[in-house]
């Protein structure tokens, strides 16, 4: 006990340093999330608009794809991609292998089915009162698709919190895909695994807070977001 | 000269999953008309509508619009032309002058200048007390209203509302009331259903019935249902107290009678066979009709006239009338 608290001083030490390499990995992880939450969020409401809208067997056969896909394992989302950028994969002339933009492609793939899953079930599961109203005041596909989107944002936010803390806090793809380059490619959780595996117990912890810190910080925005929204 | 007809309809049928909904085998909607459809819950109002708003697409049948058979490929195109209030409308979930610029910038883009207390203005609402309130601040008649000012502006050739009249009070009524008016001077064709008999004969140039998914043309039938010694009346149970009564004896072999309440047949005086005694319980003149409420046993029930065909006689309320029914009784 006494030496898990020692290790908790020494992380907010280790904070309040404003140690450079922490902050690279806290701006590395933040770089990565931002953006592969959101073309997560891109494609997976597109998906999910028209996934809401299809009732045949093509569409319940997809909906189901994408709830088993909710259960992909990160190590497998990063291998598959490893083998599709490696240099002798099909896309290895590209050079994205152990960037971070091959991390994006990693997490993104993470995000996309949890954005697209949980969506669809938002926009089936929304008022149907909606959809009619807007047609008999004969709006066009664009801004129905706008209106509904807007009108169903709460569960659309859920989705996204959801999704970004599966993205935040996975370590595989990071790890198979980014290879955790000091300065480069480390992102806090890929961080906390090497620490933990050197034995710096106190700086895993101290990064472990941080990504703690980080997902509260999200959180509470993105509940004021929610707040505003219903005022 | 023949009116010109904004819908058609010849052998339309709507099923659901292979259950039958609604047939229609013969409907014209003249244009700058006030239609209005009656009938007990369940009997397919609302599908109708939604047929005619080009919401559903109907099974079988034709259906013509602006002398155009239209097919499922042309369904977004014409709906265009005609909007639809829901009985239960849905706002979105912003503020109420945010909905009513919704409606503006569908109909006018880039629209800076609105002169919100115009709307509001026409259907009893005002800036002051609700522009800026929340979509889920308003109580549900000022709801319908923003909703329908909604449909207003948009300013379609056809309008289609189901069941205005539902929770809305007096006040919001009128208003309503008023804006049906102005729509039909501009010459808009409206079409509502309504559980309100007395709004439907006070508005509707001609009604409609549906019964058990079937439209019966200009017709308005009242239904008496014997139940298991219970009669349901104009969709109000209420009890027998009489089972020999002579409306049970004369329709003996029925479970329930279906009668027209249009021209049925009236002496004042009992003086043939068969007749069945009512009560007035209200006398009303609603746009060239004379509109009785009665009392058959304890069922309330409309009979309307052409105001010409009564001109001669005194309606009294709280005096009897005697009814020869089996003339305008259906057999359905």
């Amino acid at each position: 006990m006494h030496y898990i608290l020692e290790s908790f001083y020494s992380a907010l030490v280790l904070i309040g340093k404003f140690d450079l390499e922490i902050y690279e990995i806290i701006f590395t992880t933040l770089h990565i999330t931002f953006y592969s939450l959101s073309y997560a969020l891109f494609f997976g409401i597109i998906t999910a608009f028209f996934l809401s809208g299809a009732t045949g067997r093509t569409g319940r056969l997809l909906k189901i794809i994408f709830n088993t896909l909710l259960s992909l394992p990160t190590v497998t989302i990063g291998l598959l991609v490893y083998i599709f950028l490696m240099q002798q994969g099909p896309f290895g002339y590209l050079h994205l292998l152990f960037t971070k933009k091959a991390i994006i492609i990693g997490q993104t793939i993470l995000a996309y089915p949890i954005i697209t899953s949980l969506v669809t079930s938002t926009l089936e599961n929304y008022d149907k009162r909606l959809k009619e109203f807007l047609l008999t005041l004969g709006v066009n596909k664009l801004v129905l698709m706008r209106t509904i989107l807007w009108e169903a944002r709460y569960g659309i936010l859920i989705s996204a919190i959801t999704a970004y803390g599966r993205v935040i806090s996975e370590v595989g793809t990071s790890m198979i895909l980014g290879g955790n380059i000091k300065g480069y490619t480390r992102t806090l959780t890929t961080a906390i695994s090497l620490e933990t595996s050197k034995g710096s117990f106190e700086n895993a912890l101290a990064l472990g807070f941080i990504l703690l810190t980080i997902s509260l910080v999200i959180n509470i925005g993105l509940h004021f977001m929610r707040r505003q929204w219903s005022q | 000269m023949e009116s010109v007809k904004v819908y058609q309809i010849r052998e339309l049928q709507y099923n659901y999953d292979h259950l039958f909904l609604l047939k229609v085998k013969k409907l014209n909607i003249p244009k700058g008309k006030i239609i209005g459809i009656v009938g007990p819950n369940g009997s397919g109002k609302t599908t109708l509508l939604k047929i005619l708003a080009f919401l559903y697409e109907k099974s079988s049948g034709e259906l013509i619009f602006d002398d155009k058979i239209i097919k499922k490929e042309d369904m977004k195109k014409v709906r265009q032309n005609v909007t639809m209030l829901m009985e239960e409308p849905y706002l979105l979930h912003r503020s109420v002058r945010n909905n009513i610029r919704y409606a503006l910038n569908l109909v006018i883009k880039n629209n800076k200048s609105i002169d919100y207390e115009h709307y509001l203005s026409m259907l009893g609402l005002n800036s002051e007390n609700h522009l800026l309130k929340n979509y889920n601040q308003l109580s549900r008649g000022e709801s319908k209203r923003v909703a329908m000012l909604m449909h207003l502006i948009i300013n379609r050739e056809v309008l289609i509302l189901d069941e205005p009249t539902n929770n809305i009070d007096e006040r919001s009524k009128i208003y309503l009331e008023n804006t049906l008016v102005k729509l039909r001077a501009s010459g808009k064709t409206i079409i509502f259903s309504s559980h309100d008999i007395m709004f439907t004969l006070k508005h509707a140039d001609t009604i409609h019935s549906l019964y058990n998914g079937s439209l019966y043309n200009d017709m308005l039938l009242n239904v008496i249902e014997f139940n298991m010694g219970k009669i349901i009346a104009n969709f109000h149970r209420i009890e027998d107290k009489d089972k020999n009564s002579i409306l049970k004896k004369q329709f003996l072999s029925e479970n329930k009678i279906v009668f027209n309440a249009n021209s049925v047949k009236y002496f004042l005086n009992n003086n043939c066979k068969g007749l069945v005694k009512a009560t007035i319980a209200s006398v009303a003149l609603y746009n060239n009709r004379c509109v009785l409420t009665i009392d058959i046993e304890g069922n309330i029930c409309y009979l309307y006239y052409n105001i010409d065909l009564i001109n001669k006689n005194v309606f009294l309320p709280g005096s009897d009338i005697f009814l020869s029914l089996k003339e305008n009784v259906l057999n359905i």
